[in-house]
């Protein structure tokens, strides 16, 4: 009897031990990050830089010597990435783990009129206003512009909320979709002091998007503009269309796949559904950012092949610092290139970037022998299902550069 | 002996109109089955589209910027309509789908079965419900057991009733009116949906009389799956979260010849059912305040919550795909004044008008706080003792916050019982 009650009791107990796994549904936004930052976590460094502090990616072994953020903003770290066989570089101003979707929400911008050639005409000292404060875990900085039609003599302090432009009753007009990241007041893309933001490998200068003042939720707050027409959104619900970020990984001791640290592969489209050329009119980027993120295991072992990493002979501290990542597989992976591929005036183009089969890096056909595995499409049809792993991770941030252009 | 007699069946109105209340056994009468119901059909309309999403707001979620719940036409609180475009988070009620149009409802077929036996001192009891509804997906009709649970009595010297299945709940005292034919008016309050769901587990109540004092103490404890939120906030018919949630209900009442005082004060806690986690909670207090006096009764109830920001994993009554559990917080609080006049013996029994007003604040994780307000003003007019037909208004008001919108709503509903 005595032993019957101890299992009932245990039984009773046994749900209170245990807690099912769940979607995270974690959000970081611009001033969370900056936080992180001074906190020093993986995702904080991997984002901001802090006024003052090296900048990673224009420092050693990227770069020669030390480049340090300005000393009065913090900066949004300028990340070289891929896309569809490009050179690209994009800024991370927003993460969400455990998200089902991201939505769009309102902008509004208060205009006296809309001219026939230059468009709307915003009220001279009015300030947007954005419709969902980051404190919001449905913030995004993927806004959908609303013209508010003010007539003259209207009190535009009276609008200083969504509410409040939504009770005003005034006329509404929808306009483009707008990219915009709200967080404090001193941040910028990242740059040392005296000089424009660039690419890291092939010095494109970038443009240094400055904080801005606007409204939100009654109060004043600042954001960063990364422009018009950067995303897509479903009509029907709001939801942010997402591209693949591949990140390249190996297996490391604990069997789990390891982030290489190089610069990621942008898609463009979702994971399995790239798009066949690159959605970017003019050649502004409509795509990449928001970008759902997935490791990619490029191990010998699960290509088949000995991929290979592109450092030129003239970057040792670099080749070096690569090889000691990768561990055993660190020589095999970073081939010497061969003469040719030295000789290459548009060599920095490659400089990290991964080829399918390593040893077209060292071939004086280089590199027309090459397979990169620098698009969507080369990364999911040469690489085993397997390869995979969903990070269940979004994060948003404008591409600062693709293409030559700097949006 | 007299008094406590008296005490008894001043109480036994209240009592006996929720079968799951605290009775005394039904000594020296044979077991049986009866078999009760009532059909409720309504007719109603409301401004607008139905909804109380003001046009031109395009924040998501677009149920975090109104009060869906406003528009209620019937005594579930079921809205006129639910229907936007825009992505909504699950604080949703039910709808009619009726929209802005002028339309008769079924609201509630309803059955009850009841079964006691003559030797055991215990209750069985089961309601059944046909919801006939029609929406823009089609057909939407569901049947639902509202109630279904057996009662012991174990000691007959001591009002103490022990339930275990699905039952009503046990906080405030707006519950005690969830159905159509109990219910003086039509709409449930702002803030019924916080304290009137019928949930699943196991109740006790307990009330102790003083007779001297023509007074009684009781306390209603239940612990159960979903607490006592409606099953679209949260679900009763599991624990989604693995671990029950405790609502307590300790009230006072003063049964005298002529005039009836209820007082209670009630509290919930627990996980929160609309998602998985075991450590994000919600705490609900409340007080309610009853009295009675020559036919004028006057009535309050005022509630806070707060519930705990989760995870990506919710999971509510209304089949959405699992989002964001917000944190919220929301107080709110009715008055309630009704008069009924006694008409005749004949068709024509009691005639009663009511008026209430009632306040409900609520903020979502992250966003402004909001105010609403209404004001519900109808009749209840009962035919012999089987009809009732009602008529009612609802003013609905955007106080802070929120971007006015016409949502006002007239709603009438006809009742019969068997």
């Amino acid at each position: 009897m005595r032993f019957r009650e101890i299992g009932l009791l245990l039984l009773l107990a046994a749900p209170f031990c245990t807690e099912p796994p769940r979607a995270a549904g974690q959000q970081a936004t611009l001033t969370g990050l900056v936080g992180e930052a001074a906190a020093g976590t993986p995702d904080g460094k991997a984002t901001v830089v802090l006024r003052g502090q090296p900048i990673s990616w224009l420092s050693e072994p990227f770069n020669s010597g030390t480049q340090t953020q300005e000393p009065v903003a913090d900066g949004l770290i300028v990340e070289p990435a891929f896309t569809d066989t490009l050179n690209a570089a994009f800024v991370t101003s927003e993460i969400w783990d455990g998200f089902p979707r991201v939505w769009s929400q309102p902008l509004y911008i208060l205009v006296q009129g809309f001219d026939p050639v230059t468009g709307p005409q915003v009220v001279p000292g009015s300030l947007p206003i954005f419709g969902t404060p980051p404190s919001s875990r449905f913030y995004s900085p993927f806004w959908r512009t609303f013209y508010v039609s003010v007539p003259a003599g209207f009190n535009i302090d009276s609008l200083q909320s969504g509410a409040a432009v939504l009770a005003s009753g005034l006329t509404l007009t929808s306009g483009p979709l707008r990219l915009a990241t709200l967080g404090p007041r001193e941040i910028e893309v990242a740059h040392p002091a005296g000089q424009p933001p660039i690419h890291p490998f092939t010095g494109d200068a970038l443009t240094p998007h400055l904080a801005q003042q606007a409204f939100v939720e009654g109060g004043l707050t600042f954001f960063v503009d990364f422009g018009n027409d950067r995303f897509r959104i479903t009509d029907a619900n709001f939801v942010v269309s997402e591209v693949a970020l591949f990140r390249l990984a190996i297996i490391g001791n604990d069997g789990l796949a390891v982030d290489l640290g190089l610069p990621p592969i942008i898609g463009t489209g979702p994971f399995r559904a790239p798009r066949a050329t690159a959605d970017a009119p003019n050649g502004f980027p409509r795509f990449g950012a928001l970008r759902h993120e997935f490791l990619v295991e490029i191990s010998p072992l699960a290509l088949g092949t000995t991929p290979g990493i592109f450092i030129s002979s003239s970057r040792p501290d670099l080749r070096a610092a690569i090889i000691a990542r990768l561990g055993p597989l660190g020589a095999a992976m970073v081939p010497t290139p061969s003469i040719a591929a030295e000789q290459l005036p548009q060599r920095e183009q490659f400089t990290l970037r991964v080829a399918l089969d390593g040893t077209c890096i060292t071939q004086s056909n280089f590199p027309d022998a090459c397979v990169w595995l620098d698009t969507q499409a080369a990364i999911e049809n040469n690489l085993p299902v397997e390869a995979f792993t969903d990070t269940l991770r979004f994060a948003a941030g404008g591409l600062v550069l693709f293409d030559g252009v700097a949006p | 002996m007299n008094k406590l007699l008296l005490a008894v069946l001043l109480a036994a109105p209240a009592v006996l109109a929720q079968a799951n209340e605290y009775a005394p056994p039904a000594a020296n009468t044979g077991s049986g089955l009866s078999i009760n119901g009532y059909g409720d059909v309504g007719f109603a309309v409301a401004q607008g589209d139905g909804t109380s999403f003001a046009p031109g707001d395009t924040r998501i979620p677009a149920d975090y910027v109104t009060d869906p719940f406003a528009t209620a036409v019937n005594s579930r609180g079921d809205v006129a309509s639910t229907s936007t475009t825009r992505f909504v988070n699950g604080f949703l009620p039910r709808s009619m789908g009726i929209g802005g149009q002028p339309s008769f409802m079924l609201n509630t077929f309803d059955v009850d079965l009841k079964y006691v036996p003559s030797v055991a001192p215990i209750l069985l009891f089961s309601r059944v419900q046909m919801l006939p509804r029609f929406d823009s997906t089609g057909n939407n009709t569901r049947v639902l057991v509202e109630q279904a649970f057996a009662r012991l009595i174990p000691f007959s010297s001591q009002e103490l009733a022990l339930s275990i299945g699905k039952f009503d709940s046990v906080f405030g005292i707006e519950y005690l009116q969830n159905e159509s034919n109990l219910r003086t008016n039509i709409t449930p309050s702002l803030i019924a949906r916080y304290t009137t769901g019928q949930s699943l587990g196991l109740k006790a109540f307990y009330r102790h009389q003083i007779p001297a004092a023509w007074s009684a103490v009781s306390l209603n404890v239940s612990a159960t799956n979903g607490g006592t939120l409606v099953e679209s906030l949260s679900p009763p018919d599991l624990s989604v979260s693995g671990r029950p949630i405790v609502s307590a209900r300790l009230g006072y009442e003063l049964n005298l010849p002529k005039v009836e005082f209820k007082a209670g004060t009630s509290g919930e806690y627990g996980p929160r059912n609309d998602q998985h986690g075991v450590r994000v909670h919600q705490w609900v207090i409340g007080a309610d305040l009853r009295l009675v006096f020559f036919g004028v009764t006057l009535e309050g109830e005022g509630i806070s919550i707060l519930q705990d920001e989760g995870d990506a994993d919710k999971s509510n009554g209304l089949g959405l795909p699992e989002t964001l559990v917000s944190g919220f917080r929301a107080r709110g609080a009715y008055g309630m004044l009704s008069y009924a006049v006694p008409l005749s013996d004949g068709a024509f029994r009691k005639f009663t008008p009511y008026i209430r007003y009632e306040q409900r604040h609520a903020q979502f994780e992250g966003l402004s706080a909001y105010t609403v307000e209404r004001l519900t003003f109808g009749f209840r007019l009962e035919l012999w003792d089987e009809l009732i037909i009602k008529a009612e208004g609802l003013l609905n008001g955007e106080v802070t916050g929120l971007p006015p919108v016409a949502n006002n709503v007239f709603t009438s509903s006809f009742v019969y019982s068997f």
